[in-house]
């Protein structure tokens, strides 16, 4: 028994902190300073630190390290609410290291270990056979899928994989401005198409990366809060001396590290091939987002009125927390489903 | 990271288990599940009998040094231990008092003549301790105690009121905080923390009859009552500390692994809602499943906190979060009982008595042992070093 980061994933953990760190922030980007979709950056995630190819089989030219250590770069990643675009590029990751066969993973999971940023479209295309092979056809959003050059497709009829430039791609606005998201169009393109029997796997182990992330984001809006309630002054004290403000943040740190309790499990079982992998990542999820929603929004509380302007950090974990709710699930289908599972259709 | 617990805990595990299944028959069959939170009053001398049976496997005092009759045990088989003791729904425990704060208490502040004379008794499950901390006046704000004591005569002299009492009847000592210096300085100073017997003139219990119509705790007057002036524990006026200590105890290795016992309550309130067909109602679904959920994970925060903690044994300042935690969930699990009872959920059905009594007793949960706005004071100061 030992449910904590070993000396490897601390190091590791360590690392991708150092490195973020060091980026523009979130901030800088929002205001011009550096771009936030930026090659350059890319290049050295993927060259330097080598994220990207955490997951990949060493077959394939990757690591083949566990969902774990990936988890553990996530939740730093949602700390700074850098997208960059590893969470894209993590998905479309997951789908083909669950859903391809060796060739496939050797093809497109080595593209991916070499550096190609890749995404995923998780609806709203729908794919036809004809005499030379299999077309998509219809329009969906990727989410982090501005640099992709790699898009993974989700039909009703399977799992595709094509070369992003097939795509028509326009921007599309999103409410969450450290998630640059684009419109994916396709009409009788060709694609590749993949089994889909991995399906349900993929998309658990994306679901804990997106707990890791939140978890990272959430204990960041409770650092925020407790640094400002310690400068910040009324009635002649610290307003982090009133219960009142000191209850909230002992109700965000209870969040917190439930959340990360839940996705950490996640990953772990997921890694261990456990029978409640399922459940956990549903769980991870489900607790991850709510619990960056309740930091987020206390956050802004716990700031007043400087939380409410643009110029604060705290809007941009509020946007990310809602956003992220919606992705993958919404805690309340998470929760349907474990429901289900409990009680049958009762 | 790794969610498995050693070979060597497992065979832990496998032998406690086979103790229990050996031993929880006859009388001790009959009492299962009985006499934990909220039924603290039921069976109480078969619980006693149940306290020795446990003696005489040499499962009390499972965490204490052997130097005092214990296992030496680490904190990890603690924990299996209380899981594996909930899994097989064995019955609440009459020594937990005993063993769990005044035992530690002792072993760290007392003498070796107190140790001699009070450690054994526990050990064996043979002496009872109730513990006499709370007053009328002094809940939260424990510092504020008035119980006088004096010494007079070669004895401590008692007067005062104690209150919210557990076990006050069957425990043959109390160990309870008692203002010696009315003239200190601050009021924290000037508490001694003394060890009195129950049984005699001076001491009278008075049950509390409580909002679940049982009678699980008391109050206990002290009029003149006395004890040898050798049984104090730590320096005279010096009993602030030594109560700290035991309240840094109070919710250790036990909490971390009673989880196992509220998923029996989940699991019943589960059936229940099948039972009534509320499982089929998607408001009640989605409380069930989060409740699940929150369940599932109050097991993962312990395992960190086991993790983290199993060298140092050092559980004071995860200690309010645990509490907090499960103190939640468990309220939110008595409301739930009721709410799957639909609308007969007043109707008091003998069927359902234990949903009942869950509903009224979790608003205990989240008050007793520290209230949950003492905990977020705790947390707060203590894990996020807010100012004071």
């Amino acid at each position: 028994m030992d449910f904590a980061l070993s000396w490897e994933q601390t190091q590791l953990k360590e690392a991708a902190a150092g490195f973020l760190a060091a980026l523009p922030s979130a901030r800088d980007l929002l205001e011009g300073r550096g771009t936030l979709e930026d090659p350059a950056v890319w290049k050295r995630v993927a060259e330097e630190q080598g994220w990207p190819a955490i997951l990949v089989p060493e077959e394939a030219g990757g690591f083949g390290f566990g969902q774990v250590e990936l988890s553990v770069v996530f939740e730093e990643f949602g700390r700074t609410l850098t997208s960059c675009p590893l969470l894209g590029t993590a998905f479309a990751t997951a789908l083909l290291l669950e859903c391809g066969d060796a060739q496939a993973q050797e093809r497109w999971l080595g593209a991916i270990a070499a550096g190609e940023p890749a995404a995923v479209v998780w609806s709203g295309i729908s794919a036809e056979e004809g005499p030379f092979g299999w077309t998509l056809e219809g329009q969906g959003v990727a989410v982090d899928g501005g640099m992709a050059s790699l898009l993974v497709i989700v039909a009703p009829q399977g799992v595709f994989v094509l070369p992003a430039d097939l795509a028509d791609r326009t921007r599309v606005p999103h409410l969450d401005p450290t998630r640059p998201s684009v419109g994916v169009s396709v009409s009788a393109v060709p694609a590749e198409r993949l089994t889909v029997d991995g399906l349900e796997r993929a998309r658990m182990r994306c679901e804990s990366l997106l707990a890791s992330e939140a978890v990272g984001a959430a204990e960041a809006t409770l650092q925020l809060a407790v640094d400002y309630s310690r400068v910040r002054t009324q009635f002649g004290k610290p307003i982090g001396s009133f219960q009142a403000i000191q209850h909230i943040c002992a109700d965000m740190l209870l969040a917190v590290e439930s959340a990360r309790s839940a996705a950490w499990y996640a990953a772990c079982a997921i890694d261990a091939g456990a029978d409640d992998a399922r459940e956990a990542a549903r769980t991870a999820k489900a607790m991850a987002c709510d619990a960056l929603f309740h930091c987020a929004g206390q956050s802004i509380q716990v700031h007043g009125g400087i939380g409410f302007t643009w110029e604060h950090d705290c809007h941009l974990y509020f946007k990310r927390a809602r956003s992220v709710m919606d992705l993958l699930g919404h805690p309340r289908e998470h929760r349907a489903a474990v429901a289900q599972t409990l009680l049958g259709d009762a | 990271m790794n969610l498995s617990f050693s070979a060597e805990d497992e065979a832990f595990r496998q032998e406690v288990r086979a103790w229990l299944d050996e031993h929880m028959v006859g009388d001790f069959a009959r009492i299962r599940g009985r006499g934990g939170l909220g039924d603290m009053d039921a069976f109480v001398d078969e619980r006693i009998a149940w306290e020795r049976e446990l003696a005489g496997g040499g499962w009390t005092c499972l965490g204490w040094p052997t130097e005092y009759g214990g296992r030496g045990a680490s904190l990890f088989e603690e924990v299996i231990f209380y899981e594996e003791y909930a899994r097989a729904g064995a019955p609440g425990r009459v020594g937990h008092v005993g063993e769990h704060l005044l035992g530690p208490t002792v072993i760290a502040h007392g003498s070796d003549a107190q140790k001699a004379r009070f450690l054994p008794g526990i050990v064996a499950g043979t002496d009872l301790w109730c513990q006499g901390y709370s007053e009328p006046n002094a809940g939260s704000d424990l510092a504020n105690l008035s119980t006088r004591a004096e010494l007079r005569d070669g004895r401590w002299h008692l007067t005062g009121q104690k209150v919210w009492t557990s076990l006050a009847e069957q425990a043959q000592w109390c160990f309870a905080l008692c203002k010696t210096d009315p003239t200190a300085a601050k009021k924290h100073h000037g508490i001694t923390c003394l060890l009195v017997p129950m049984d005699q003139p001076g001491v009278s219990i008075v049950p509390i009859k409580q909002i679940t119509g049982s009678s699980e705790f008391a109050e206990v007057f002290f009029e003149d009552a006395v004890t040898d002036k050798d049984n104090v524990v730590g320096p005279i006026h010096g009993g602030w500390r030594v109560a700290m200590g035991t309240l840094a105890v109070e919710r250790g290795a036990s909490t971390l692994g009673q989880q196992l016992a509220f998923v029996g309550e989940f699991d019943r309130i589960v059936a229940a809602a099948k039972e009534t067909g509320a499982a089929s109602n998607p408001l009640i679904r989605d409380r069930i499943a989060d409740l699940h959920m929150r369940l599932k994970v109050m097991r993962l925060n312990a395992m960190r906190t086991l993790s983290a903690h199993a060298a140092d044994r050092e559980l004071s300042r995860e200690a309010s979060i645990v509490k907090l935690y499960w103190s939640v969930w468990h309220r939110d699990l008595g409301e739930l009982a009721m709410d799957v009872l639909g609308e007969s959920s007043a109707i008091c059905d003998p069927r359902y008595e234990e949903l009942h009594r869950l509903f009224l007793w979790t608003r205990s949960d989240t008050i007793y042992a520290g209230t949950n706005q003492i905990q977020r004071n705790l947390i707060a100061q203590r894990a996020l070093g807010m100012p004071r």
